[in-house]
């Protein structure tokens, strides 16, 4: 009976451990932080950036530390895929770091879980609108406050595989190249590598911009309301779909989850042309296989509206404890020396005063291997930022960009009409 | 000796009255005492979740923002034109119609073959490696097997010829294309389940059986099978729930497209939870589901009595 007794005592001890293990919050990711004798530790979360990107972003961290050394941040990155996805479950259940990165595309969707940086916190980041770039800025506002403030500001541009260019006996294109020209240069590609010139794709921005490129078709209005069964992105969805269904120019994406399809067939080789975000400029050439790649700006049709640009920054999420040090970490992180330091290793900054910086950081790396590209990367950021415009989304745009992978497939293998796939996305995704 | 002998006996030989209810005390406390770790669990983990979920699915539940009621608005709406719940509820219809029937056939027969073969043991881990594999993995291997000029693809031209459609990008093949990674990953799973119920078969019933003239076909139809038809039920069942759960495959394999042909309700609830936002519109199909996978297993439990053979 003894015995019995004390088994069950220790059975329920057992349990009660385990439930009250179960519920007790973390210590060290609560509210993304923590805090000790007046040092503070700030989680800051970002999509991965390479093994050589994210080492930059880490050096930035440590930067943080040199200039206020009671704070410490932690970077932890997610691929780009999950990143959105995570940081939603983290804003939900009140465990977010307390920096979060934020793409323009998203805010929409997430700036009721952010905190706008206004009054002490934009004092405490040394942040004087002035000093930046007005568009940049725009892009990370909702509501007319500041959420964010950006690290890089890229535009949509064309990639292309020199060699296959001149193995086809095709010129390189300029900047003031043409939709037609665009098609004529796929056309005798294909035909001459038997195989299609063009890597086609179905996200957001990589689509989109070549969308509004042939006709100002743009696929949010500017109240943030889906518009994609709007007659000119009808027109200008059929003629993209139609690379692929009619002219036979285009690659078409295995299937709809994969979301970045044209960039990866053109770094692999496999197609000579590819629509990517000026945030590859670097990468883009480092990982091509064994091939010159060129950039220009996006081809335009007779009403093209130009490209669009997207723009990334860091915030500060609504849970976190430590708000007026994440604005004095995120003040360092985005200041002039930091955008120097990260534009000398190949991202774009959002500061134009860091521009001259990454393209001698090209001139340097890349142009003994592809001779020429750092003074197109000059050309096609000062002809791509002049004609470029903000893309707007919605704010529930991850959702949208699903039924656009799902529906798109079907357009792209002839499988339903354009209308039909843009009908459907319009119907699902329309709030 | 036969002193303490008796002594023992006696200890031994209790009355039968009270000994038996203190014992049965004791027994109760004890028995709370092991069950509660187990029912903590249950409650914290699933019971208490469950009424959460039901709750959650009458709500309009923002993943930020304010919470309101909505009564039945969220089951409604997985009927409104756009809603992509009816396909998703046909496709895992489809795909539980698909997977079980061809699973058990094929995993049954593979069981008999095995175990008839010299090399079952190392048959066995084969067959057993896909399961232990992440499936995540797996479904990206088999992407890149099925894509254009993949595997799939390319033996195909050499061999015939033949250019193969874009399997996973083609509304008409991607769900079945899908259904043979699905089969293949869990194919080792009931397999040793029915290689290990084979085993166990009682040799002394298949030899009177053959004494009787039961032999071949007659033995495997009329004994072995009657034999196995507790694995059979067991493994019916789980496949079944693990059908109706259908996610990661075609969620990493094709997200659901072309079109909607390969959205199942789990990746429906996901989607709507994770990339939408809406936990409460979320938890409705999910409580569909639950309703329609214990309903199924209900059916199945009461059934059992008529085809499966507990006895031997």
């Amino acid at each position: 009976m003894k015995l019995a007794t004390k088994l069950a005592a220790i059975a329920v001890g057992s349990a009660l451990a385990l439930g009250a293990s179960a519920c007790s919050p973390s210590s060290s990711g609560s509210a993304g932080g923590g805090e000790a004798a007046g040092n503070v530790t700030l989680d800051w979360s970002f999509w991965s950036q390479g093994d050589e990107g994210n080492k930059t972003w880490e050096d930035l961290a440590s930067q943080v530390t040199a200039k206020y050394p009671n704070i410490k941040v932690n970077l932890t990155t997610a691929p780009f895929s999950d990143y959105f996805t995570k940081l939603q479950s983290q804003l939900a259940s009140g465990t977010a770091p307390c920096i979060v990165s934020m793409q323009s595309l998203r805010l929409p969707a997430f700036a009721k879980a952010m905190t706008p940086l206004d009054g002490e916190l934009a004092k405490a980041a040394g942040f004087t609108a002035s000093e930046w770039d007005a568009g940049a800025l725009k892009a990370l506002q909702s509501g007319d406050k500041q959420y964010a403030l950006p690290y890089g500001l890229s535009t949509m541009v064309m990639y292309y595989n020199k060699d296959a260019f001149k193995a086809a006996g095709v010129a390189e294109p300029k900047d003031d190249w043409t939709t037609d020209d665009f098609v004529a240069a796929a056309q005798k590609i294909t035909k001459a590598t038997n195989k299609p010139a063009f890597g086609q794709s179905f996200s957001d921005l990589h689509m989109s911009a070549q969308l509004l490129a042939y006709n100002g078709a743009k696929p949010v209005s500017s109240e943030g309301k889906l518009q994609m069964t709007d007659k000119t992105f009808e027109d200008s969805f059929a003629w993209y779909s139609s690379l692929a269904t009619d002219k036979k120019i285009s690659s078409v994406p295995a299937s709809s989850s994969d979301v970045p399809w044209g960039e990866q067939q053109f770094v692999a080789g496999n197609v000579a042309m590819a629509v990517d975000g000026s945030w590859n400029l670097k990468s883009n050439v480092t990982d091509a296989a064994g091939f010159n790649v060129g950039v220009v700006a996006l081809p335009q049709g007779p009403n093209g509206g130009g490209t669009f640009s997207a723009n990334s920054g860091f915030g500060i999420s609504s849970t976190c404890k430590n708000k007026t040090e994440a604005a004095k970490a995120i003040g360092v992180l985005t200041d002039a020396q930091s955008q120097m330091a990260s534009a000398a290793s190949g991202n774009i900054p959002a500061r134009t005063a860091a521009l001259p910086a990454f393209i001698d950081a090209l001139k340097k790396d890349i142009d003994p291997k592809n001779p020429g590209y750092s003074e197109q990367v000059a050309q096609v950021t000062k002809d791509s930022s002049a004609m470029a415009v903000p893309f707007i989304s919605t704010n529930n745009w991850d959702a949208v960009t699903k039924l656009m992978a799902q529906q798109f497939q079907q357009a792209y293998t002839g499988k339903s009409s354009p209308a039909d796939a843009l009908n459907n996305v319009q119907q699902s995704g329309a709030k | 000796m036969t002193a303490i002998s008796n002594k023992t006996v006696q200890r031994r030989i209790p009355d039968p009255a009270a000994p038996i209810k203190r014992k049965k005390k004791s027994d109760s406390r004890a028995a709370l005492g092991f069950l509660t770790p187990s029912a903590v669990g249950m409650t914290v983990f699933i019971l208490f979740p469950t009424i959460l979920a039901v709750a959650t699915s009458f709500f309009n539940w923002p993943t930020f923002g304010d919470i309101s009621f909505a009564g039945l608005g969220n089951y409604r709406n997985l009927f409104a034109p756009g809603s992509q719940f009816p396909a998703a509820l046909v496709n895992t219809l489809v795909f539980t119609l698909l997977v079980v029937p061809i699973n058990l056939v094929l995993t049954l027969s593979t069981a008999f073959w095995v175990s008839t073969s010299r090399f079952s043991r190392l048959y066995r881990v084969l067959f057993f490696l896909p399961v232990v594999t992440p499936t995540v993995a797996t479904a990206v291997i088999w992407k890149l097997i099925y894509q254009p000029n993949g595997l799939v693809d390319s033996t195909m031209q050499s061999l015939f010829g033949i250019h193969l459609p874009n399997l996973l990008g083609d509304s008409s093949t991607a769900l079945l294309a899908v259904v043979v990674v699905i089969i293949w990953q869990g194919f080792g799973y009931n397999m040793l389940i029915f290689s290990a119920a084979i085993d166990q078969l009682p040799q002394d019933i298949l030899d009177a059986s053959k004494l009787d003239g039961a032999h071949g076909l007659t033995q495997l139809l009329r004994i072995k099978l009657p034999l196995l038809t507790p694995a059979i039920f067991f493994a019916s069942t789980v496949t079944m729930i693990s059908a109706f759960q259908m996610f990661s495959e075609p969620f990493v394999m094709t997200a659901g497209g072309p079109g909607t042909s390969t959205v199942t309700v789990v990746m429906n609830v996901y989607q709507t939870a994770f990339q939408g936002g809406e936990l409460g519109a979320a938890a409705a199909p999910a409580i569909i589901l639950f309703v329609l996978i214990l309903v199924v297993t209900m059916i199945q439990w009461l059934g059992q009595k008529k085809w499966v053979h507990y006895d031997q």
